[in-house]
């Protein structure tokens, strides 16, 4: 279990606060959700607790072992991906894995296969130099899996990829979930979030405003709504009733007037409720 | 040992794939080439064969010194013929030659009337072979150069880790700060060993204490590749850096004033690492029976000091939590 509490971080010292008051736990073998805009305070979040930036005030507790405590064995069972690609430039893709791996005292997986899988096997006796942005970040990730770590953090890995690419990226989450894995996962894609995370956080300004499963926050948040189409004048029409009273009773009413073609039920996305708990949206 | 291997692999393809590697060893290339090629084998123009102290003495190749120490030392060194005249006594000082060989030397250099006070010959401990005019300045060549690679490439290899991120993803790996100083240190006790044995090579030949020169350079290169990490530790790019280790660069050169011209000796030049190692590559490349112990064992030990203070920069300032990430 993974107990972050009360967690506090200043970059420049005069008081202004990049993350305030940040507390949650994480379960063995959870996927846990890190979402917000850019600039709410998630790298800030996950530098923290992997220990690149110093603890100022609060707690990091890996179950007895706090992130103060850490020692370089402790990263045998931890894999951390960069939301900033960061691989030597001037080795191929598979002597940036093949010499991190010689860093583990656990066995690690063989790099080429890790290549095949983030599709970069034509491309590993290339100098990551010559990659794109978005192979880079492949690389990044497939880095971070080599040790098959318990706790992996992964910050947007989904950054700078193609649609399919980050189809393929959101199976190989769920495969290290599967595997046993517990998945800091941080990112402002709420599609991706929804789709994996157990639990999420959601980040504004460097707080938490709500946390839970992605099905509580719908329910406790969500509005719910029906979309009719309907045949019109013109042709298709649509109109879309949410489902409090006043909807109820305009929907029903809507239905006895028109010829309703189709009837599906909205549910309300994560963004959809982000929005209403911050006023503003996660990509912007 | 397995992750200094690793790591020593990484470090050494990174540095074939820098261009001032390449630019370190072309420098190699033509100071073989500068010393068979460019620099005459025999000293030519005015060239002193005789020392004298205390009285005139006409002729060519004649220098006249300031102290008698200074007769002895020429003679020790240039394999000159010296001549001390003090309190009304004549000393010849040699390094080597017969006593009739002395005797018809006096004998044809005293004007008749000189007051035959008895001669003194002084003959110093046997001088090796003069070495030749080109080869004085491989020892120069060997300390300031294979041995000076690690403090620049330990430097360059550790701000282009910084550069590219990378450091960040080691400090989340199970890499730790001893194993990574300790790549590097080794990489150039090789590389410094493999120059500086090609260049003693090239121009002396293999007449030589190969094992002595190997102890000089390994601890050579290990104390100059850590000292370059201490520093660079510092900087957050290769420019600023730079801008940094030139004057240390030049201040470490200076020692090469005093194998020149040996009146250059202030007391502080000999805390210069490069003085010691400077005179210890001329000892071993040319031999006259001095000890080397003492300079070994010193540069053992600044090499072991080195190592500790380098591991706890690096740690602190390189592979441990900060304020910020870059
Ligand atoms: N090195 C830094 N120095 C000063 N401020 C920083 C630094 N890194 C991040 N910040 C600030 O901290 C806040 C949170 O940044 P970050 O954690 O990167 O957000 P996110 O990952 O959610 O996009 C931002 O306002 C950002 O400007
Ligand atoms: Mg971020």
């Amino acid at each position: 279990m993974i107990k972050v509490e009360g967690l506090y971080h200043d970059y420049v010292g005069k008081g202004e606060y990049a993350v305030s008051d940040v507390s949650f736990t994480i379960e063995r073998g959870e996927i846990f959700g890190f979402l917000g805009p850019n600039g709410a305070g998630k790298s800030t979040v996950q530098n923290i607790m992997t220990g690149l930036l110093d603890l100022q005030k609060g707690s990091v507790m890996y179950d007895d072992l706090s992130v103060r405590d850490l020692t370089p064995s402790f990263f045998n069972r931890v894999g951390v991906s960069f939301e900033q690609p960061n691989v030597y430039l001037r080795l191929t893709g598979l002597e940036n894995l093949e010499h991190f791996a010689g860093l583990f005292s656990v066995p690690t997986l063989d790099p080429m296969v890790l290549l095949e899988r983030m599709g970069l096997r034509d491309e590993a006796r290339k100098r990551a130099g010559e990659y794109s942005k978005g192979m880079r970040q492949r690389l990044t990730l497939a880095r971070a899996l080599i040790n098959q770590p318990d706790i992996l953090f992964l910050d947007e890995p989904t950054g700078g990829l193609d649609p399919s690419a980050a189809a393929s990226m959101r199976d190989l989450i769920l495969e290290q979930k599967e595997r046993g894995a517990t998945v800091f996962l941080t990112t402002h894609n709420m599609y991706l979030a929804e789709e994996l995370c157990d639990r999420v956080a959601f980040l504004e300004s460097g707080r938490i405003v709500a946390m839970d499963s992605p099905s509580n926050l719908k329910l406790k948040h969500g509005q719910h709504a029906v979309s009719v189409e309907y045949a019109d004048h013109d042709g298709l029409a649509s109109r879309t009733f949410e489902l409090d009273n006043e909807g109820k009773q305009a929907f029903t009413d809507f239905i006895a007037q028109v010829e309703p073609l189709t009837i599906h039920s909205q549910e309300a996305t994560l963004e959809q409720i982000f929005i209403k708990l911050t006023g503003r949206g996660l990509t912007q | 040992m397995n992750r200094v291997m690793s790591l020593l692999r990484q470090d050494f393809k990174l540095l074939l794939r820098n261009a001032l590697f390449w630019v370190l060893t072309v420098a190699l290339v033509l100071i073989v080439v500068t010393v068979w090629y460019l620099i005459p084998r025999e000293q030519t123009g005015f060239e002193t064969r005789l020392a004298v102290y205390g009285m005139e003495f006409p002729g060519g190749g004649v220098e006249i010194v300031a102290s008698p120490g200074k007769v002895e030392q020429m003679v020790r060194e240039k394999g000159v013929l010296g001549i001390v005249r003090e309190d009304g006594a004549l000393t010849v000082v040699h390094d080597g030659l017969s006593k009739q060989a002395v005797t018809a030397f006096v004998a044809q250099i005293m004007p008749p009337q000189t007051p035959l006070s008895p001669i003194q010959i002084e003959r110093l401990r046997e001088a090796p072979q003069p070495v030749p005019y080109n080869l004085r300045f491989v020892p120069i060549f060997i300390a300031f150069e294979a041995v000076i690679v690690g403090f620049f490439m330990a430097a360059i290899l550790m701000l282009g880790e910084r550069q590219e991120g990378v450091l960040e993803a080691y400090r989340v790996s199970p890499g730790g700060v001893v194993p990574y100083v300790a790549s590097k240190s080794l990489l150039f006790a090789i590389v410094g060993t493999v120059y500086a044995l090609l260049m003693a090579f090239a121009t002396v030949g293999f007449v030589f204490n190969i094992w002595q020169f190997i102890i000089l350079t390994v601890l050579g290169s290990l104390f100059y590749t850590l000292l370059g990490m201490c520093v660079a530790v510092f900087f957050e790019d290769i420019s600023s850096w730079f801008l940094a280790v030139v004057p240390l660069w030049a201040l470490n050169m200076l020692p090469m004033i005093s194998f020149s011209v040996p009146t250059f000796s202030p007391p502080w030049i000999e805390w210069i690492p490069s003085y010691s190692a400077l005179f210890a590559y001329d000892e071993i490349l040319f031999p006259t029976g001095k000890s080397l112990l003492s300079v070994h064992s010193l540069l053992s030990v600044e090499t072991i000091a080195a190592f500790f203070v380098c591991a706890a920069l690096v740690k602190r300032r390189l592979l441990s939590a900060r304020g910020c990430v870059s």
